[in-house]
């Protein structure tokens, strides 16, 4: 009788613990980057023309991993916000050109993103979705769940 | 001679403004898409970054997105739409190109609602299919909002639902697009 209550017991307790663990895993949010330290950290126009010299090799090393995040620092060109409110900041590529780092806020940090300045700098952390070069609108390198970077 | 001068002067300035107006852009569209077999659980994400461009002359219509940058509710499915579904480390993009083949009906200098119908080819996950879809084009102060609602099959796209989760996912996707367009200067 006792090493059947002690074998239910055990029984019970793993159950309990992988349900724990697995609704956690299930439920899981995003990781807000503000606290997150990024694997690297590169100017606007280092990024865009990294993409735009090999873009598979840049889409090789930036886009497997959905934890690398990184550091961008340029000067900022525009602070768009849509009719949803998401605002997206956008940094200068080499200047008199087009191109640019669009980076998509994390829109727990809208607040933050208001206090930011048109034609100063700043260094943004997010997570590069990737590249489009287009004849028109110049080459773009985009970003994600992006957040202002305070050292 | 004066006369001519100023004449071909203004011909000139009208048409470089006509030119420079032909085309409207934005990097921030607006893709939703759906794809919730049961109610107990919604499939659907959303990307804010989408690259659009419209040639009002040609009616020639392109848009780019980049797979990763669809955000989701829990991080678990965006993860599992990446790497498992979309394989967005292989396939980063998705790419329509097409035309409004109604465009003549279109007045880009009249603010006013259109009706646009719209033809090409999409490529998502490296395989590119025909579709058409009929989307509003609505024209107001100089912008242009581009709006459409079209379905696509996961399966013409060989994107394959594991069996585990047949009960979730449904193989049609509604998207819906929703793009602001500026003129591009």
């Amino acid at each position: 009788m006792r090493k059947k209550t002690i074998i239910f017991s055990f029984i019970s307790v793993i159950v309990l613990t992988g349900g724990y663990f697995g609704y956690k895993e299930y439920t899981r949010k995003k990781t807000d980057l503000s606290h997150v330290k990024a694997g690297l950290s590169i100017q606007s126009s280092d990024l865009i023309k990294e993409f735009e010299s090999d873009e598979d090799a840049a889409n090789k090393k930036y886009l497997p991993k959905e934890d690398f995040i990184i550091e961008v620092t340029g000067t900022i060109k525009d602070i768009r916000k849509d009719d949803k409110g998401r605002y997206t900041v956008v940094l200068q590529g080499d200047a008199g050109t087009l191109s640019s780092v669009q980076c998509a806020v994390d829109s727990t940090h809208n607040d933050a993103i208001q206090a930011l300045q048109k034609g100063t700098t700043v260094s943004m952390k997010g997570v590069v979705t990737g590249f489009n070069a287009d004849e028109l609108l110049g080459s773009d390198v985009f970003l994600s769940r992006s957040v202002i970077a305070k050292d | 001679m004066k006369k001519a001068l100023i004449i071909l002067a203004l011909a000139l300035s009208a048409s470089s403004v006509s030119f420079s107006q032909d085309k409207f852009y934005t990097k921030t569209g607006t893709i939703f898409f759906e794809c919730t077999k049961s109610p107990l659980e919604k499939i659907e994400g959303t990307n804010n970054s989408v690259t659009c461009v419209l040639d009002s002359k040609t009616g020639n219509m392109q848009f780019a997105v980049l797979m990763k940058g669809f955000e989701f509710k829990r991080a678990l499915m965006q993860e599992h739409f990446n790497e498992n579904y979309v394989e967005s480390h292989k396939f980063p993009k998705g790419e329509f190109k097409g035309q409004v083949t109604n465009n003549a009906d279109i007045n880009y200098g009249k603010d006013g609602e259109y009706t646009a119908k719209v033809k090409g080819k999409l490529t998502i996950h490296g395989v590119t299919k025909d579709v058409e879809s009929t989307g509003k084009l609505s024209v107001r102060g100089g912008k242009i909002a581009a709006n459409a609602v079209f379905q696509i099959l996961l399966s013409d796209y060989d994107i394959s639902i594991p069996t585990v989760v047949n009960d979730k996912i449904s193989n049609t996707v509604n998207i819906k697009v929703d793009c602001s367009l500026e003129p591009l200067k």
